[in-house]
């Protein structure tokens, strides 16, 4: 095959390119204490979505104990919104280094259920209460290097159908 | 929500950071393919001409029946496991963003598009069709790998 100019972008410089402007790509994790995890929302415009989590290199520990715990929390919750929406959520984790010696954690949800609300704080507080969800909130805003990119997706194909 | 993913992109940075991964016929033992996915999950990010979109959906389009064409049982694992989409927001300098989701990946398999393209349809059509999906790339063409291993899935 002859030359091309399509190259492949380094993870390093991919995560780099995906934090070059925090005013546009990034949102703080939300706060999450009780009284406000009412606020803000995390609902997708779209039939996929992708969160990309950019998590303290020394804090990883903490944050898949919180995943962990979302996934109780959505597995135990009574509300089928909430199941519906753990059937099609997964976690991975890029063994690549992200920016600043961050470790990237990427959401893929697939589809997304219309409407529901993906904020983890929210779904927390209805899975846990007291100090077991204030420790976790801790854990879970403590745990994040930056913030959260969220990434609307519209499926083009699936190449397998 | 995120509404754009970058403006701005230091030449330099990119100079230092890419690899070709396309690029002609080694004469020297080949260098492991960026694009073999070594954990579980892969994602490729790819920012594509506001007006060439319909020519990389046309290649992807001759991807799929490509694979599907395949003979080859790895060909169909990786047609199972490999969804695009095009993200709502809008990208740098304009570009429209492509995401291919590969979960879970075909292990071992390489997820180049041109190769694809060449091994199934032949040198002459492959390399036609690939000329057509290059030249759809913004400019700086980048396709943008994330290797992803699962931690959990949420609903298992």
């Amino acid at each position: 095959m002859n030359a091309t100019r399509i190259c492949v972008l380094a993870p390093l410089a991919v995560l780099r390119i995906l934090c070059a402007e925090p005013a546009l790509a990034q949102q703080p994790a939300a706060p999450m204490t009780q009284a406000t995890v009412a606020s803000p929302t995390r609902v997708f415009g779209s039939a996929t979505g992708v969160v990309l989590n950019f998590i303290k290199a020394d804090k990883t520990a903490d944050f898949e104990e919180v995943v962990a715990k979302l996934k109780d929390a959505l597995q135990s919750s009574p509300n089928a919104t909430r199941k519906e929406q753990a059937a099609s959520w997964k976690v991975y984790k890029s063994p690549d280094p992200g920016p600043a010696g961050s470790v990237l954690y990427m959401f893929i949800i697939d589809p997304v259920v219309k409407g529901a609300d993906y904020a983890v704080a929210t779904i927390l507080a209805e899975g846990f209460s007291g100090d077991e969800f204030t420790a976790l909130a801790k854990k879970y805003t403590d745990s994040y290097a930056t913030g959260q990119n969220f990434v609307n997706l519209s499926l083009v194909s699936e190449l397998g159908k | 929500m995120l509404r754009r993913i970058v403006v701005g992109m230091a030449a330099g940075m990119l100079s230092a950071a890419t690899v070709f991964a396309q690029a002609a016929a080694p004469a020297q033992p080949a260098a492991p393919s960026p694009f073999v996915f070594k954990g579980d999950g892969g994602v490729i990010l790819n920012f594509v001409k506001a007006d060439k979109t319909a020519d990389f959906e046309m290649v992807m389009g001759k991807l799929k029946e490509a694979l599907a064409k395949s003979e080859k049982p790895e060909r169909k694992a990786q047609a199972a496991g490999w969804k695009y989409f095009k993200a709502d927001e809008p990208g740098p300098n304009g570009a429209v963003i492509y995401v291919f989701i590969m979960d879970p990946v075909a292990p071992g398999q390489e997820y180049s598009v041109g190769n694809i393209l060449v091994e199934v349809l032949g040198a002459t059509e492959g390399q036609a069709l690939y000329k057509t999906y290059s030249d759809s790339y913004a400019n700086p063409a980048i396709g943008a790998l994330l290797h992803l291993t699962k931690v959990a899935d949420l609903g298992k």
